[in-house]
């Protein structure tokens, strides 16, 4: 791993290799981050960006993690055996960006009805219908 | 959701598991929160927490809104404490703007946000004790709490969603008309507390509804990513105003109280105990409150440049950021809002494990969820 970006507070890492580091990350007492503050995604038009900020109350410092995924295979593993938060984070973005998160116990819809949205409403290519048919949520850009 | 049983069949000591819904439509959830208890006899085995029916999707909303026209947004989110989402949103655009906030806007924001997170806890208090069957207790903690709303009123015009905040200062400047009346406030704090003690703290019966149920270890907490009220209870004094000050916070003396439990009792009291911080902050920052502009010069048509920034604020109910990409244009290109019910309410089934069934309206009611919150 990276020290120097550790050390900079911010890390990107390579899908297959997350769980990995992940794990480091938080059982390595030079780390030590015990905490996943928050997991979001953002849709960079080419790939899905995965955003982990974490914090370790040991040594008082942050740290986000970026993965890229593509749009085509949007899977990743699942860090919810390593930070609890995740069980709760990762059902958000699956609902919201439909990212697969593989190992992941119950990737169930948390925010969308039981039978899911039937779309992704933080992916671009989901646009808000707005009133008389505008595309933009009727606030034109 | 689906809701898959996990312990179906028959349990060691004999008895037969079975299913209990609560919610959405229940008085003790604070809003529209549903759980599905799975319970052995009278003792909770698991506890599902089900979301969502108050979604919006504020995110997506945002997406289509200029970054001023977001403000009113996050009035709706944690609508018990707007001033501090108001505050926690504007700080997170001009951190990405680098915009340099007059001094008195600065005290201005601290005093309500601090009187919001008096607002906030003073409702909790009353509806903790309400949840346990104390029905008076509340009518107190709403008849003082309505004097903060009315200083909330005066300054901003609206009771509940101020979108007083504004990015670089606040909206329009305190009066000596508030500046009275909150020094009246803060004078009669303390008998207000007294009160709270003398009705429903001090209670025997109250106490022993919350002393030793939902012992989670710290170190759980950690994990399911609970922060604010709750986790101090645990013994962590984390607070962002004194971990990572935002805006001026780094000028006031105030306390952290932190638990040695862990219990309900705890939780319950860390509210109590943050309402005379909350008033020792505000007292020093009327005191230091200089004069001049409350706005600080900013452009007509907000463009803030190609980025991006995470800030988080203490809001009464745990750590509330908001994570903004900018592409450069008036509109942010993502938001993200790190809503601390949203993570707490994760951390449902470790806090009622094990408890008495009508230990759950407590549990639910010292975790002070937020739906608008939790589901944004």
């Amino acid at each position: 791993m990276n020290l120097e970006m550790i050390a900079a507070g911010s890390l990107e890492t390579k899908p297959e290799a997350l769980l990995n580091e992940m794990r480091q990350l938080r059982d390595n007492p030079v780390f030590g981050f015990d905490r996943l503050i928050d997991l979001t995604a953002v849709d960079r038009g080419e790939t899905f960006e995965l955003v982990y900020r974490l914090n370790s109350l040991l040594h008082d410092r942050d740290l986000l993690v970026r993965a890229k995924v593509s749009l085509e295979q949007p899977t990743i593993a699942s860090v919810s055996e390593i930070w609890e938060s995740a069980l709760f984070g990762e059902r958000e973005v699956h609902d919201m960006f439909g990212i697969v998160f593989e190992g992941h116990p119950e990737l169930e819809p948390l925010l969308a009805p039981e039978e899911g949205f039937g779309f992704f409403p933080l992916r671009k290519s989901y646009t808000l219908p707005g009133r008389s048919g505008q595309t933009d949520g009727g606030n034109g850009r | 959701m689906t809701v898959k049983l996990t312990h179906e069949g028959v349990t060691a000591s004999g008895s037969e598991l079975y299913c209990l819904n609560m919610g959405p439509q229940h008085p003790s959830t604070h809003g529209v929160l549903r759980v599905v208890l799975e319970l052995d006899g009278e003792t909770v085995v698991r506890a599902i927490p089900v979301l969502g029916y108050l979604h919006r999707g504020i995110e997506k909303l945002a997406e289509s809104r200029t970054y001023p026209q977001f403000i009113p947004f996050t009035d709706r989110l944690d609508y018990v404490s707007s001033m501090c989402n108001n505050l926690a949103y504007c700080q997170t655009v001009e951190k990405l703007m680098t915009v340099e906030v007059p001094e008195r806007a600065e005290y201005i924001r601290v005093i309500m946000a601090e009187l919001n997170r008096i607002a906030s806890h003073m409702l909790f208090i009353g509806a903790t004790a309400l949840d346990l069957g104390g029905m008076t207790g509340m009518m107190y903690t709403f008849r003082d709490r309505e004097r903060i709303l009315d200083l909330f009123n005066l300054a901003s015009g609206s009771r509940l969603t101020y979108s007083y905040v504004r990015i670089g200062g606040v909206m329009n400047d305190i009066s000596p008309e508030f500046v009275n009346l909150l020094r009246a406030f803060l004078a009669d704090l303390p008998g207000m507390l007294q009160e709270y003690d003398d009705l429903i703290n001090g209670n025997e019966i109250f106490q022993a509804r919350l002393r030793d149920v939902s012992i989670v270890p710290a170190s759980r907490l950690v994990s399911l990513g609970v922060t604010g009220p709750v986790l101090r209870a645990a013994g962590i004094a984390y607070d962002l105003r004194r971990k990572k000050p935002y805006g001026i916070y780094d000028r006031f003396q105030f306390d952290i109280p932190a638990g040695t439990v862990g219990d309900n009792w705890e939780r319950y009291l860390m509210r109590v105990l943050e309402i005379s911080e909350s008033a020792k902050i505000i007292a020093q920052a009327l005191e230091g409150l200089p004069e001049g502009p409350v706005m600080a010069k900013i452009p007509k048509v907000i463009k803030p440049p190609v980025g991006e920034v995470y800030h988080a604020n203490e809001s009464p109910r745990g750590e509330l950021g908001f994570h903004i990409v900018s592409d450069g244009s008036t509109k942010p290109y993502r938001l993200h809002i790190r809503r601390p019910t949203f993570y707490n309410l994760g951390s449902i089934d470790a806090l009622c494990r094990g408890v008495k069934i009508a230990d759950v309206a407590a549990v639910l009611a010292v975790l002070d969820p937020c739906m608008g919150e939790a589901d944004a």
